[in-house]
């Protein structure tokens, strides 16, 4: 770590096993990784980041550590929140570059180069980055855009909330439609969309037996993170943001997400 | 019969557009104390919101043993459920309630019934 004098592995297990507060976990976990012991890294992390869930650094690790078991979309998420919690975080940016490239998404690696560039124009691996995403870009002839997935109806809403952790739109059958939950796989977003779903379900007949009228939200917190999901026709829109963003903020993104929705299955109609 | 549980449950109803509060024991829906308005069935909140919370839980992927707070939200009131072990406590707003105040004083009142209970 720069600036600091790198501790003994025994230094910062003592520091974690005696001051279970402490972040020196980050290092420990880093320590472990670079051993190879990715697993003890992982568990480490995850139990650090309960305690500390906007610890930006740790975030960062957890995505390395994601990277080191070649897991690679989990570390893009981890990433991905780094960017969302600290947006100058200059190695985040730079590491997501570098699958980026891996991956040949050559219009997503230039969108966090240039914030990149903006951050540290004279540091040596930005322009080390440019000059491999020129030359790659010569070598495969391609535009662009070519090669990039399609912008998500929810992308832009998310990218403006730095708060959300994920939106998705889940049909009356349980399949989700759009969108996803960050951090978790496409097969997580479709058990959360089912088990919600049924949910909405117990809850409309909750609020109907109880003589409330129709069902027009529920909302689950936790010291994490604030689930909302709200009805839009047969479905419901799924808006997850994390526990500190204001209830007031959160209610703004799930009106516009259910827009969103809204516009999407009017679409999807046609 | 007095019972610990008063004080909480006065916390709660005393707040404007509350039609009931109750404690009620998330495992089984069954009510440890309460009181509501005429009108309001109290045993059926219980036991139709404790299965929803359990659910809702379990949808999150979060241990029922964890701060949890649950709000239903209809056309014509809503439903507030928190808590963190087995007891859990429950709201029962009317359509014009302050939402933001009767929240804060169901947190509340769930964390001293959390902390009753770790002292049971």
């Amino acid at each position: 770590m720069v600036g600091k004098t790198r501790r003994s592995l025994q230094e910062l297990s003592d520091e974690v096993a005696t001051n279970p507060n402490s972040t020196a976990f980050v290092e420990l976990a880093a320590a472990y990784r670079e051993r190879g012991d990715t697993e003890r890294a992982l568990r480490l992390c995850l139990r650090g980041l309960q305690r500390h869930p906007t610890h930006v650094e740790a975030h960062f690790e957890l995505g390395c550590i994601y990277e080191a078991r070649g897991e690679r979309e989990l570390a893009l998420d981890e990433w991905g929140i780094v960017r969302q919690l600290a947006p100058d975080h200059l190695p985040s940016r730079l590491a997501l570059v570098r699958l980026y490239l891996d991956e040949q998404r050559y219009a997503d690696a230039e969108a966090e180069l240039s914030t990149a560039r903006e951050l540290a124009p004279a540091d040596k691996a930005v322009a080390e980055f440019w000059r491999v995403l020129q030359a790659a870009r010569r070598d495969s002839a391609e535009s662009p855009d070519e090669g990039a997935p399609p912008e998500g109806a929810f992308d832009a809403l998310e990218q403006e909330h730095p708060g959300t952790l994920g939106i998705m739109l889940v049909g009356g059958d349980g399949q989700v439609l759009e969108g996803r939950m960050t951090r978790r796989g496409v097969e997580s977003d479709r058990m959360l969309g089912v088990t919600l779903n049924g949910a909405k379900l117990e809850a409309a007949r909750v609020a109907s037996y109880l003589e409330l009228g129709g069902l027009q939200g529920m909302v689950i917190e936790s010291a994490v993170a604030r689930l909302t999901m709200s009805p839009v026709d047969d479905g419901i829109v799924v808006v997850a943001t994390r526990a500190e963003v204001p209830a007031g903020q959160a209610a703004r993104v799930v009106q516009r997400a259910r827009e969103i929705a809204g516009a999407h299955l009017s679409n999807r109609k046609r | 019969m007095r019972t610990p549980y008063e004080g909480l449950l006065a916390q709660v109803m005393r707040m404007p557009g509350v039609r009931g509060a109750l404690v009620v024991a998330v495992s089984d829906g069954l009510v440890v104390d309460g009181r509501v308005h005429v009108g309001v069935q109290g045993e059926a909140v219980a036991a139709l919101a404790a299965s929803l919370y359990r659910r809702a839980c379990r949808a999150t992927g979060a241990s029922e043993r964890k701060d949890r707070f649950v709000e239903l939200e209809a056309e014509e009131g809503r439903i507030m459920i928190a808590g963190k072990n087995d007891l859990a406590l429950m709201a029962v707003l009317g359509r014009r309630a302050n939402t933001g105040q009767i929240r804060l004083a169901v947190q509340r009142a769930a964390g001293k019934l959390a902390a009753t209970e770790g002292k049971a």
